[in-house]
C-alpha cells in the first residue's frame, strides 16, 4: 500500500500526476488520518505564507525609513522642477496690434510696477532670493467673454535655460495673457501656481491703458506713464479679486509623472493624472473651467471637489477649441 | 524627456518582482509614498497609516505578480494606488463600524482570534524552530513561488530534485513539531 502521507505536499501544490491524483482523492474519502494530515498541510502552508508576508513587511519597514530620508533630496530636486507663476495682463485689439506689442520693449507698457509687486512674484521672491526672470506676452481679444490663462510646467533642468514655449494659444481667436515668472524652486515638493483672471472691469481698464498708450506713441510718455501706473494699481486690485492659487506638485513615479493640483484657496482642486510629463503639463482655463492638457489628451479639472478626479475630455469640438483649432 | 522608455521600465519592475528582488519594492515605496500619503492624509489618515497602507499594497502587488495566472493590465504605480485606496477605504469602513458599536457591548470577545487563526499562529511559531535553511526553502517555495530549479540555484543545491527532497524534509519536520505538541484531531478542530 502506498504511503500517501509522503505525497501530501505534491497534492497540495497540484503536482500529482492525474493518475495519482485520482488515487489520492479516493484514499482521502476514507482515510481519516490522511484527511487530518492534508488539513495540517494546508494550515502549515498558510503559516508559511503568513510568515513570508510578515517577513516582507518587516523588511519594508526596516528599509523604507532610511530610504525615505535618502530620497528626500531627490524629491526636493524633482518636486522643485516646475515653477512657473502666471499672471495675466494683456491687451490688444487686433492681430496687427498684437505684433506691434510683441516688438515693443516691455518697459514701454507701463506695467512694470504691477508685475514686480504682484503677489505671485513676491511669493517667488520669498521662496528664493534669486530674482525671478519674467517674461510676458500681452494680448487681449475684446470679443472674448472669458479670459484664458495657461500654465505650463517645466522641469528643473530647463530652469537654467530661458523658458521656452511656456505659453500656448487656446484658440485662434483667443489670446492668452500671461506673464511667466520662473524661480529657482524652494526646497519643497510643491510649486505654487497662481491662476489669476481679472474680471471684466479689469480687462476694460487694461484695454483702455493700451489704447491710450497706442494713441500717445511719440508723445508725452512721462505723463502717460504716471497715468498708467495708477491704472496699473487699479488693475492689480481688480485682478486680485479673482485668483486661484494651486499647489502643483510633480512627482516622478515609477514610470510616469503624476501631477497633483491642490488648491490653497477656498476652491478645492485635486487632480491626479497619470502619464503626465512635466513638459506637457499645461493647465488651461477656458470659460471658467480648468483643463489639463497631457500629451494629446485633455482632462477637466473640477473645482470644489476634494476627491481625486480624472476626467478625460471626449468632446471633439471642445478638444479642438482647447487645441487652438476651433475650425 | 522624462522617461525614454516607460514600458520597459514597467516590465523591468515586474521582472524584478518575479525574480524575487525585494529591493524593487523599496523603489516602488519611494516613488509611490507621496501619492499614497496624499490620499490617506486627505481622508483622515496619518502619515504613519499611509506608510502602513503602502507596505500592505506592495505586499499585495508582490503576491499577485508572482501568481502565474495573474496579469497586470496597468502600470505598477496605478495598481499600487488602486490597492492603497481600497485598503484605506476598508480600514475606514472598519473603523466606522467599530465606532458605531455600542460601547457597553464592546469587550475582548468582539475580536477573538478564531480557532483556525490560533492554529496558524502556533504553526508560525513552530516555523521558527526548524532552522533558517528550512524556513528559507519553504518560504521560497510557498510564499515566493520559486520553482525547485530556481531554489536549487539560489541555495546551492545540486539540482531541483535535491532541493525538493530538502523541502519535503523541512515540511515534514514542521509537521512533526505540531504533531508532537498537539493532538491532531483537537488541533484541527
Amino acid at each position: 500500500m502506498k504511503d500517501w502521507t509522503e505525497h501530501i505536499e505534491d497534492y497540495l501544490s497540484g503536482q500529482l500526476s492525474p493518475q495519482d491524483l485520482k488515487a489520492f482523492t479516493k484514499e482521502l474519502e476514507t482515510n481519516t488520518t490522511l484527511k487530518q494530515e492534508v488539513a495540517l498541510g494546508k494550515l502549515l502552508i498558510e503559516a508559511i505564507e503568513k510568515t513570508g508576508e510578515l517577513d516582507l513587511k518587516n523588511y519594508l519597514k526596516k528599509n523604507t525609513t532610511a530610504a525615505t530620508i535618502s530620497k528626500a533630496k531627490y524629491y526636493w530636486a524633482f518636486g522643485s522642477a516646475a515653477a512657473i507663476l502666471i499672471f495675466g495682463i494683456f491687451i490688444y485689439n487686433s492681430p496687427e496690434e498684437s505684433m506691434a506689442v510683441k516688438e515693443e520693449p516691455k518697459s514701454h507698457f507701463g506695467f512694470e510696477e504691477l508685475e514686480n509687486t504682484s503677489p505671485e512674484v513676491n511669493l517667488a521672491k520669498n521662496k528664493k532670493e534669486t530674482e525671478p526672470k519674467t517674461e510676458q506676452i500681452d494680448q487681449y481679444d475684446s470679443s472674448l467673454d472669458s479670459f484664458n490663462y495657461i500654465a505650463q510646467g517645466d522641469k528643473l533642468e530647463y530652469l537654467d535655460e530661458n523658458i521656452k514655449e511656456s505659453r500656448m494659444m487656446l484658440s485662434s481667436n483667443t489670446i492668452i495673457p500671461i506673464t511667466i515668472a520662473t524661480v529657482i524652486p524652494p526646497p519643497i515638493k510643491e510649486t505654487m501656481i497662481t491662476y489669476d483672471y481679472s474680471n471684466s472691469k479689469a480687462r476694460a481698464l487694461k484695454k483702455e491703458v493700451f489704447s491710450e498708450k497706442k494713441a500717445a506713441r511719440g508723445k508725452d510718455r512721462d505723463t502717460l506713464g504716471t497715468v498708467n501706473k495708477e491704472k496699473a494699481k487699479e488693475i492689480k486690485k481688480l485682478v486680485a479679486q479673482r485668483k486661484y492659487t494651486f499647489q502643483v506638485s510633480f512627482y516622478e513615479n515609477e514610470s510616469d509623472t503624476v501631477l497633483l493640483c491642490n488648491s490653497t484657496s477656498e476652491e478645492n482642486v485635486h487632480l491626479e493624472v497619470d502619464n503626465l510629463s512635466p513638459e506637457n503639463a499645461v493647465i488651461l482655463l477656458y470659460k471658467n473651467t480648468y483643463y489639463l492638457k497631457s500629451g494629446e489628451d485633455f482632462y477637466q479639472i473640477y473645482l470644489n471637489q476634494t476627491s481625486s478626479i480624472e476626467s478625460k475630455i471626449t468632446d471633439t469640438e471642445l478638444i479642438n477649441i482647447l487645441k487652438g483649432d476651433p475650425e | 524627456m522624462l522617461q525614454s522608455n516607460p514600458l520597459n521600465k514597467n516590465n523591468l519592475v515586474l521582472e524584478k518582482i518575479k525574480a524575487g528582488d525585494k529591493a524593487v519594492l523599496l523603489d516602488l515605496y519611494e516613488s509611490n509614498l507621496t501619492m499614497v500619503s496624499n490620499h490617506v492624509l486627505k481622508n483622515n489618515g496619518s502619515r504613519d497609516e499611509a506608510k502602513d497602507i503602502l507596505h500592505d499594497s506592495l505586499i499585495v502587488l508582490w503576491n499577485n505578480i508572482r501568481k502565474p495566472d495573474f496579469k497586470l493590465t496597468c502600470k505598477p504605480s496605478t495598481y499600487i494606488m488602486a490597492v492603497s485606496k481600497n485598503l484605506w477605504l476598508k480600514k475606514l469602513s472598519k473603523a466606522k463600524r467599530e465606532s458605531s458599536k455600542d460601547i457597553t457591548t464592546l469587550n475582548v470577545s468582539d475580536h477573538p482570534l478564531s480557532v483556525h487563526q490560533i492554529d496558524v499562529k502556533k504553526a508560525m511559531l513552530a516555523l521558527d524552530e526548524i532552522g533558517d535553511t528550512c524556513k528559507q526553502i519553504l518560504s521560497k517555495y510557498y510564499f515566493d513561488g520559486f520553482s525547485m530549479k530556481e531554489i536549487a540555484s539560489q541555495m546551492n543545491y545540486a539540482n531541483a530534485d535535491t532541493a525538493k527532497a530538502k523541502k519535503h524534509q523541512c515540511f515534514k519536520r514542521l509537521s512533526e513539531i505540531i504533531k508532537s505538541r498537539y493532538n491532531l484531531a483537537d488541533f484541527l478542530g
